[in-house]
């Protein structure tokens, strides 16, 4: 199901329109909450009043709390989620900056956004300043690119670092924003001498917080999580699809499309990487059995435009990436008959190649036949970057290269 | 205090709609036994292939370890089998009687063939993904290269014969320059690439 750009459901291009509608429901939800006020976004800091904490405290859980038990319930695959990865100097170093700025202006970047639009003049500087650094960032880039890019840590989670399951991480997690929000709600009477009748006529949230501990505290003896994702083949089907041959492509196919070096049927190599790299069908990729279900080839794969054929030496390999392809819910996926093997079987031992065709199918073949074996021969097969791996040319590159912004 | 219960009230009310979807998803769609990562990752650790020198030993009958499970369909399993096989037909891989057969298997461990190797292969990674906890093998080649190289006639040259293995000089084929030294004496054309190995203790689990 989700996440719906990788798996396909929705457009790319209408990447932008939800873009939109979201930042207009983000800037709604800032100005509702209070934050265009620098007094009410600055009290966290001296203790008057943390609404800022609860909100993106809330919002954190309520996402977190969400996504465990979507993904519990295998209607979303967490491993297609776009993580931001860790540069850890350039974290410290922004974060301290941001913390600085946000002290001394009373906004952080998206706040300052929502303040100018309602009118504040103090924000609307803040924002040419903002401006004013982007561009001192932006000018001297070159200088400071190598500690930008730097400590590059990949994705690491806290609770792989520890070596705790998902679930328990959660649940912490949940108990900490609990006690956060009854603890700094008493600072905050503390801070602002809160008359007792006030306190004493505020609803009592002890119910919806037991109620969170409980649904997370359930999920800790659940099993860990569902094996099959809601759009799935199931077992059964699939057998039924495996009897039947209608997911090979014969040597015949392979090589018409190859010679005409069709943009629409494109050959997946599932063998290792080295093997690709000494040689390989031309035009082919390599998408080897564990990159198979990633996020990388997942907006590849929901594309059904094309034809994907894999291939191995044999047809087993290539016959077990489609199976674990199909279960997924691919579509346009097929194999390769006989695999390399029994191409080059067809090719050049040649057995079924009749000398004179006595008709027309016949004739076409014997003429595929021999021009591809001629092709393979004279290496006008080979594609011109055969010693690298053939960048893969339909795949949208999600990883961006440094931090995003935060709020 | 009425701001109070009508929030418990909307808690209450979310909790119970999260715990009735949680019990409904638990009680369908439990199809498969591992998820498809985890299948994958059952399939990529190890190599089940089980080369010739094993089934000789089966066919000798000088091991007890494995039972050899015929794919084909019951038709062509009574036209001719390899050595004490079990036949489940492929199409009925899945059938409760099926994975009943299997996991009566106590010690023993199943090794798959049928008419083709993929066949074996996909089997045993439909029975992975169904949850089946026990180790599979899948024996080199299929039925008849079984057959030819190992049960009517042992061949050394073919014990870890498999269809997943390259047959031809392929970069020579293809006219793939090749890089460092290279071997002259090499006759040129299609040289078959299936190894002359020496006894070694292979392709166990």
């Amino acid at each position: 199901m989700a996440p719906f750009i990788p798996e396909g459901i929705v457009n790319p291009e209408l990447n932008l329109f939800f873009a939109l509608l979201l930042g207009i429901g983000f800037g709604y939800v800032l100005e509702q909450a209070g934050f265009s006020s620098s007094r009410k976004l600055a009290g966290v800091f001296y203790g008057y009043d943390f609404v800022v904490l609860r909100v993106f405290f809330t919002a954190g859980v309520t996402a977190m709390v969400g996504l465990t038990f979507l993904s519990f319930m295998g209607w979303i695959d967490m491993s297609l989620v776009y993580v931001n990865p860790l540069f850890l100097w350039s974290a410290i170093v922004g974060g301290a900056i941001m913390g600085l700025g946000f002290i001394l202006g009373g906004y952080c970047p998206g706040t300052s956004i929502v303040a100018a639009t309602v009118g504040k003049l103090d924000a609307m500087l803040f924002l040419v300043g903002a401006v004013t650094g982007i561009f001192i960032f932006g000018h001297f880039y070159n200088d400071w690119e190598s500690f930008y890019n730097g400590s590059f840590l990949g994705n690491p989670f806290i609770y792989e670092t520890f070596g705790m399951p998902r679930s328990w991480f959660a649940f912490a997690l949940v108990i900490v924003a609990v006690l956060a929000f009854a603890i700094t709600q008493r600072i905050e009477d503390n801070v602002n001498q809160t008359p007792k009748e006030i306190i004493s006529q505020r609803p009592s949230y002890v119910m919806p917080g037991m109620l969170l501990i409980l649904s997370m505290f359930a999920l800790l003896f659940l099993p860990e999580q569902r094996k099959s994702n809601a759009q799935e083949v199931p077992p059964h089907e699939l057998l039924a699809m495996l009897q039947q041959n209608d997911r090979f492509v014969d040597v015949e196919e392979a090589t018409y499309k190859i010679i005409q070096q069709d943009r629409d049927f494109i050959l997946i190599d599932v063998r290792e990487p080295e093997e690709f790299e000494r040689f390989a069908l031309p035009g082919a990729i390599n998408i080897t059995m564990d990159e198979l279900l990633g996020r990388r080839y997942r907006e590849f794969f929901s594309d059904n435009k094309e034809k994907k054929v894999f291939y191995s030496y044999g047809e087993s390999s290539a016959d077990m990436a489609w199976t674990v392809a199909k279960r997924a819910g691919f579509e346009e996926i097929y194999v390769l008959q006989g695999g390399l093997n029994g191409m080059f079987d067809t090719l050049f031992n040649g057995s079924d190649v009749p000398e004179d065709p006595k008709n027309m199918d016949e004739e076409f073949s014997v003429r595929f036949i021999t021009k591809a074996r001629q092709m393979f021969k004279e290496g006008e097969a080979l594609p011109k970057e055969a010693t690298q791996p053939v960048p893969v040319r339909t795949i949208i590159e999600l990883e961006t290269p440094g931090g995003r912004g935060g709020c | 205090m009425n701001n109070t219960s009508k929030l418990n009230h909307i808690s209450l009310l979310a909790f119970a709609f999260v715990a009735i979807v949680v019990v409904v998803n638990l009680f369908t769609t439990n199809n498969y036994g591992r998820s498809n990562s985890q299948v994958v990752n059952a399939i990529t650790e190890t190599n089940p292939l089980m080369n010739y020198h094993q089934l000789r030993n089966i066919a000798d009958g000088k091991t007890n370890d494995f039972v050899l499970v015929d794919l084909r369909s019951e038709e062509d399993f009574l036209n001719g089998h390899l050595p004490s096989a079990i036949n489940i037909p492929f199409a009925s891989l899945l059938e409760k009687q099926s994975i009943k057969t299997l996991n009566r298997l106590k010690d023993q461990t199943p090794v798959l063939y049928g008419a083709k190797e993929s066949d074996a292969q996909n089997a045993r990674l439909l029975l992975l993904a169904k949850g089946l906890d026990k180790n599979i093998m899948v024996l080199g080649g299929n039925y008849e290269s079984a057959l030819r190289y190992a049960v009517k006639d042992f061949q050394p040259a073919f014990s870890s014969f498999s269809e997943e293995k390259a047959r031809f000089d392929y970069p020579r084929l293809m006219g793939v320059p090749q890089a460092g030294p290279k071997e002259d004496n090499q006759p040129a054309g299609i040289i078959p690439a299936v190894k002359t190995e020496t006894l070694s203790a292979q392709g166990g689990c």
